[in-house]
């Protein structure tokens, strides 16, 4: 009965979020414990309905090939006709059951981790609008409806990155965030209008019937470059390189954001958008290609930066672009069910690194660098077996959820191209091995400040359960869905049988295990030594902690480029524009110092003027106008 | 034989007036000009007696040749004039001035040369009472009028002569 | 050839553009004054032609030939009260000097 009541109103899933936005937004604003109460209620209502449908997509059979739509007519321009409404099929299930899941309990986190804060009640409000916005994504029936909400959910990142708007960081992250990721919304709206200029639809299910037709007869090279287009929109949404340098700034928001938004859900939309739009991308070898290099690049090229990066949150962030790169070659090798069961994966343990990355800096007053922290594991017993336990899951060591996922892409990557499974493979020793730095620095070894060590402290229950739950996931999540079968569900095409590849899972482990070893190596045993590899490897390291220089070539791009261009039209605009305008004033002003002279106050010079003009007239009437004359004539 | 003097007489009055009107704006002393002006005055009246307007004739010599003459000589006699006297040797501009008239004249004359025109004729029979009754009926208002006009006229002149200063 | 309109008429024309040169060459505000006059009465010359050489059946050209005559006096009469009166505050008649309206 409920899961019924739960498929025929999905549309309440993203609408109880938007409605405890509005009514914070408007109302309660400034009573931040009713704003508090409020979400966490609508986002727990929308959990409830979430799971209905889930397990009403289990129990009645619904599959990719056969959702459940809802739809209504939204717009009705000349031929052009848009619906909204809801999708629902096993993927948006399951993203439904991530995006609910770990907004609820970031909210819950929230209320104990913003405690305090003047921006309460706003915070909520945002945090409510981006709950509705991104469910409103995940439910869309259309490119247009999904575009809509994606560009939602892009605001909502800007107004959280710059939450701390008092702080110049926060707004020039905020901006660079939003003008980042337009750059890339901008290609996805032109390969929508494409789409729409093209098929004359933009609805998922009728597309994905014509396009296999469109491409029988017409080839591919139109909707190659379609593809490409929309697959901008997801390189600037997921932070993959080059549009990546957002989201490493993007952690000036308040941390739960970052775990909400920038580790679980919103960036993961570009993941989404690629898997929604498989019917197209699938279809398309050379972009399929281009997806999976891109992503494997991606994958490596910012685990190669977190390798030397100080501050906590921002090792989580590339830690975070790299798993969105994973996802992505996941995607370009064709394996849509792996990518999206590391999707659900990555969604819970990576919230749950950065809520204790949270809790960590709420424990040492706000400190972002791991090397100031240290030896905190007597101090935060809980916070470090959540972390550790988070830690496990992201490096792939059995039987944490990490595993699973991971081992799957591996798998995946390893049946199309030896070149992005080595590559694949050597990013995840990276990243066992720099998230075992992160672990290690931060909670082993003697306090780098007796101080602030001294005021460090475990934190509270509200902060503490989510903890809990998401360590929880992050344990079983990758098993479970190992053993449910996650592959019948979420997939695209034929059913995917969920098998271990015993040489692949053995290596990545073994692998993980000896990063892991060398690690403690060098955090714990001989801390000397990370400073001596930082000079051996010079200028290698160099590179690395300064994130390749890929700001600093913008900005060079942006002061060349940018700059030089507007020179140009400076000059332009100074001399040639100007140079007309300033023509023309003088034409004029010339003109009419000469008019001027007439205007000698001699009364007689205006009689003669007079005259002239009756004369033009008579004249004129005399010689052109014989009517006028007939006139005259008649009368006499 | 009545014709040829009937035109005659046209071509005398006419000369009369072209000659002093010439007269008036080419001679330099004021009171010639005036004088003049009062010959020429006295043409046009001839002129209207020529065309049977007898009772306008006599308005003529009596309000233009009579008032307004007088007027002018006095204005002329009143306004003190420089060392040479009452002269005006013209503003320096009288090349324009006759370019712009005789373009007028000729444009003008092509107009009356080329109207259409059938001869026809109206003589009154008793000029002077049939001006008196339409004036007195069809026109009263605009008689009435112009006697307003008039009579303010004459009050703002004599204020203006006047001046503020001796009120 | 007998005298007819066109001959009123060129006679009218020829007198005001007479007046109209007076007009626009004299420097003294009386001399204009009397061009202005004499560009009245070449008006007034059409008014009784028209009334005496054309298909009409009363006397309205005279009458408003009279009308002229009358507004014409009135004028002429203020024109020199402003002339003298100019005289009195500028010192001099000559039309040139009155500028004021100079843009």
């Amino acid at each position: 009965m409920f899961q019924q009541f739960a498929l025929e109103h999905a549309w309440l899933i993203p609408l109880l979020p938007a409605i405890s936005f509005v009514i914070i937004g408007m109302l309660i604003r400034s009573y931040g414990k009713a704003s508090a109460a409020l979400a966490v209620l609508m986002s727990l209502i929308s959990f409830c309905l979430a799971v209905g449908v889930a397990t009403g997509v289990v129990d009645y059979g619904i599959t990719v090939e056969a959702p459940f739509v809802q739809k209504v007519s939204w717009l009705h321009v000349g031929s052009l006709e848009l619906a909204m409404g809801v999708l629902v099929d096993p993927l948006t299930a399951m993203m439904l059951i991530v995006v609910t899941t770990v907004s609820l309990l970031v909210q819950i986190y929230s209320v104990g981790y913003m405690k305090g804060d003047p921006g309460y009640g706003r915070f909520f409000a945002y945090l409510s609008l981006f709950a509705a916005s991104m469910l409103g994504l995940v439910l869309a029936v259309n490119f247009l409806q999904m575009y809509v909400f994606w560009e939602l959910v892009g605001l909502c990142s800007y107004l959280l990155i710059g939450f701390y708007y008092y702080k110049v960081s926060a707004r020039e992250a905020a901006k660079k965030a939003f003008i980042t990721t337009r750059v890339g919304d901008f290609g996805l709206l032109l390969g929508i209008l494409l789409l729409q200029i093209n098929f004359g639809t933009l609805d998922f299910l009728e597309l994905g019937q014509i396009i296999p037709m469109y491409i029988a007869s017409a080839g591919t090279g139109m909707l190659t470059f379609i593809a490409l287009l929309i697959f901008i929109g997801p390189i600037g949404k997921s932070g993959q390189f080059p549009l990546h340098v957002w989201l490493p700034d993007a952690m000036e928001g308040p941390t739960p954001v970052s775990a909400l938004i920038h580790a679980a859900t919103m960036v993961v939309a570009g993941v989404y958008l690629v898997g929604r739009a498989y019917f197209l991308f699938s279809q398309l070898p050379t972009v399929m290609s281009v997806i999976a290099w891109l992503g494997a690049f991606t994958a490596f090229f910012a685990a190669s930066i977190a390798f030397t990066q100080h501050a906590i949150k921002r090792i989580l962030a590339y830690s975070t672009v790299s798993q969105l790169g994973y996802m992505m070659l996941a995607l370009g090798v064709g394996s849509l069910t792996a990518s999206f069961f590391h999707l659900m994966t990555h969604a819970f343990f990576k919230a749950l690194l950065f809520l204790c990355a949270g809790a960590v800096m709420h424990a040492m007053h706000d400190e972002a660098d791991i090397f100031k922290m240290r030896g905190l594991r007597h101090k935060m017993p809980v916070t470090f077996v959540c972390m550790t336990i988070g830690v496990l899951a992201i490096a792939g060591i059995p039987p944490f959820a990490g595993f699973f996922s991971k081992d799957a892409i591996l798998a995946a990557a390893a049946e199309v191209s030896m070149p992005l499974y080595i590559m694949a493979t050597l990013t995840a020793f990276m990243t066992a091995f720099y998230m075992s730095r992160l672990l290690f620095v931060t909670f082993f070894g003697m306090p780098a400040d007796e101080r602030t060590y001294s005021h460090a402290h475990e934190t509270g229950w509200f902060m503490r359960l989510p903890l809990i739950v998401l360590a929880g996931l992050a344990v079983i999540s990758g098993l479970w869905g190992h053993e449910f079968g996650f592959g019948e569900w979420v997939r695209f095409g034929m059913p995917v049988e969920e098998g271990i590849d015993p040489v692949i899972a053995i290596s990545s482990t073994v692998l993980s295990i000896i990063a892991i070893m060398a690690a403690w190596h060098i955090y714990v045993t001989k801390p000397y030594l990370s400073d001596t590899m930082a000079e051996k490897t010079g200028v290698l390291y160099k590179l690395s902690f300064n994130k390749f220089y890929i700001d600093e070539i913008y900005a060079c791009l942006i002061k060349y480029v940018v700059d030089g261009t507007a020179k140009v039209l400076y000059w332009f605009d100074v001399n040639i524009v100007d140079g007309i305008i300033n023509m023309l004033a003088a034409i004029v002003g010339g003109i009419s110092r000469r008019l001027g002279k007439l205007e000698n106050g001699q009364a007689q010079s205006y009689a003669a003027v007079f005259i002239c003009g009756v004369i033009v007239l008579a004249a004129y009437g005399f010689f052109y106008s014989q009517r006028i004359l007939a006139v005259l004539g008649g009368a006499l | 034989m009545t014709d040829i003097f009937y035109s005659l007489v046209f071509y005398l009055i006419a000369l009369v007036i072209i000659a002093s009107a010439l007269g008036v704006v080419m001679e330099k002393n004021l009171v010639h000009s005036a004088l003049l002006m009062t010959a020429c005055f006295i043409g046009v009246g001839m002129l209207y007696i020529y065309l049977d307007a007898e009772f306008l004739g006599a308005a003529q010599f009596m309000l233009y040749s009579g008032g307004v003459a007088i007027l002018a000589v006095m204005a002329v006699m009143l306004i003190k004039h420089g060392d040479e006297g009452p002269r005006d040797g013209g503003n320096g501009r009288a090349l324009r001035a006759i370019a712009v008239a005789s373009a007028f004249a000729l444009v003008i004359g092509m107009i009356i040369t080329a109207l259409p025109y059938a001869p026809a004729g109206y003589i009154s029979q008793d000029n002077v009472s049939e001006l008196a009754e339409m004036m007195l009926t069809e026109y009263v208002l605009p008689f009435e009028i112009a006697a307003i006009l008039l009579l303010s006229a004459l009050i703002g002149a004599i204020i203006l002569a006047k001046g503020d200063g001796e009120a | 050839m007998t005298v007819g309109l066109t001959h009123c008429l060129l006679l009218a024309a020829v007198l005001f553009a007479i007046g109209l040169y007076g007009l626009l060459s004299k420097k003294s505000i009386i001399a204009v004054l009397m061009s202005i006059e004499l560009m009245l009465n070449a008006v007034n010359i059409n008014f009784i032609a028209f009334n005496r050489f054309t298909n009409v059946s009363d006397l309205t050209g005279q009458l408003m030939a009279i009308f002229s005559i009358a507004v014409g006096v009135a004028e002429v009469a203020v024109g020199l009260a402003l002339a003298y009166r100019m005289f009195h505050e500028h010192g001099t008649v000559n039309v040139d000097e009155l500028n004021n309206m100079k843009g």
